[in-house]
């Protein structure tokens, strides 16, 4: 399975989160938790767009693209428009691109 | 510092942008492009756009609801120009939440108007939160006559202690939520008052000019909300700041790799912050010949407001005194003038506080001439 992730938007330029994950690369507990994460959220029939209060400044918004066999499905969700369902995955996806930010700034991979 | 600068394209008109952003793109086609990382972060970038509804706002233009708003603002401010003797009278009416570091809005109420300030550790930010919505309500009341952000009395909600580690604040159309922050990148979004004073600023701009939050417009939007963000906590002091003194930087703090950091820097676009591990440098230019075109930030919004902040901590600096007492009552006037488009761009804008200046002091007066001045050294007019 593979996960696209970025995150646009908040109060100063330069938040911008991305993510490339191939979950085959993962070691098998991270893989399998975060593969139950999209399974549980039902992100294959999520709508492809849900917005968030059209007067929001400064918030953020998330882009998740999931590639799954022959099946591909992008989402784009505003902070307060996500789902409950999708919640922990958004959750998740940002610690791992958080970590990815953090391994880029000092040059480790990673683990 | 290259790897973090925006991604820049040569055409960027807001109309072809909008176009290609409002289409319904055809399945296949996103999956093909997700198929490539640059065009995922293009997209995702364009897509921010689509979802926070701004161009919505910008093809529709002002909700009902708010043109009926700004409606009885403007009868009401006739009725105060018919009895100008008469006391402004402004409403104070905080409500401060908790998320419990969960994402419902706006959660469970903790302290309400007239409750004393709450103990213990957990309730720091319920307390700047309350103190930080309040200083907002006494600048725009005391220097302005605004009667809070829609000029009606209408109720301040705050949320605070929203989602684990969030690393954000925001206004979310109707109130304000903080984060308390990562820890890694941020510290608790509520201890700087100018960032409380901003995020209601979005809330007075929604209620007057409704400036569209991408592109120019946007960075207007971004900028008024430094503006008075930066105005509130020089009031706010004690004693209160002259322009001499203040240190005209917003989110003062914030940054955990350096005390010494802000978030932008209104007197010194780009020398907000430097070589930041996770942000890079300050991106913002100090004048329209180093205008950035980016895809990311709605079209560089928190980017490109570093122009308009100069130009008004120029007006102000030239002037000296309190800056909130002319070069902020001509941008607050400016602000809320009928006149100011919600497309409104740079030029457009910088004309419209001149004519304000104008119409309050005179067309040779020295504010006038601040004005025009500050408008040239960062090569808007």
């Amino acid at each position: 399975m593979l996960i696209r992730f970025q995150r646009d938007g908040g109060l100063v330029a330069q938040l911008k989160l991305t993510l490339a994950l191939d979950t085959s690369t993962l070691p098998p507990d991270e893989r399998a938790e975060i593969e139950d994460l999209v399974a549980s959220s039902g992100f294959m029939d999520l709508p492809p767009v849900l917005e968030g209060e059209p007067e929001a400044r400064d918030a953020y918004t998330f882009t998740v693209t999931v590639e799954d066999g022959d099946r591909s499905h992008t989402v784009v969700v505003a902070d307060s428009a996500v789902p409950d369902s999708l919640r922990p995955l958004i959750t998740r996806l940002t610690e791992r691109a958080k970590q990815q930010r953090r391994a880029d700034s000092t040059g480790q991979s990673v683990p | 510092m290259a790897a973090v600068r925006p991604t820049t394209q040569r055409a960027g008109t807001p109309a072809s942008v909008g176009h290609a952003c409002c289409t319904v793109i055809p399945d296949f086609l996103l999956a093909r492009m997700a198929n490539s990382d640059s065009e995922f972060r293009r997209r995702s970038a364009l897509n921010s756009l689509l979802v926070t509804g701004s161009l919505k706002t910008a093809r529709t233009g002002l909700s009902e609801a708010t043109r009926r708003r700004a409606q009885a603002r403007r009868a009401s401010r006739a009725r105060l120009r018919r009895a100008p003797n008469a006391a402004v009278s402004c409403n104070k009416e905080r409500s401060i939440y908790t998320a419990e570091h969960g994402y419902r809005k706006p959660g469970t109420l903790v302290r309400k108007e007239g409750d004393p300030p709450l103990s213990g550790q957990d309730n720091v930010p319920v307390n700047e939160a309350y103190d930080g919505l309040g200083a907002t309500l006494d600048l725009y009341c005391q220097a302005y006559g605004r009667n809070s952000l829609d000029d009606s009395g209408m109720e301040l909600i705050a949320t605070v202690h929203y989602g684990n580690d969030y690393d954000n604040a925001f206004w979310d159309g109707s109130q304000m939520v903080f984060g308390d922050g990562d820890g890694e990148v941020f510290n608790r979004f509520t201890t700087p008052v100018d960032i409380i004073g901003h995020e209601l600023t979005h809330g007075v701009t929604q209620f007057e000019a409704g400036l569209v939050y991408f592109s120019q417009p946007g960075a207007l939007n971004e900028s008024l909300s430094d503006v008075f963000g930066s105005l509130v906590k020089q009031f706010a002091a004690t004693p209160p700041q002259t322009a001499d003194v203040a240190d005209w930087k917003i989110g003062l703090g914030l940054l955990v790799s350096n005390p010494e950091f802000a978030l932008r820097d209104m007197a010194h676009p780009g020398d907000a912050y430097r070589d930041d591990p996770f942000l890079g440098s300050d991106p913002q230019p100090a004048d329209m010949d180093h205008y950035v075109r980016t895809i990311d930030d709605n079209l560089g919004v928190h980017i490109n407001s570093g122009i308009p902040n100069r130009a008004f901590y120029e007006t102000a600096a030239a002037l000296g005194g309190y800056a909130w007492e002319r070069a902020g009552l001509i941008w607050y006037e400016t602000a809320t003038d009928p006149k100011l488009r919600s497309t409104a761009n740079f030029a457009q804008f910088a004309q419209l506080t001149l004519r304000t200046a104008r119409r309050l002091y005179g067309g040779s007066s020295i504010e006038f001439a601040a004005v025009s001045d500050a408008w040239k050294t960062v090569k808007v007019l």
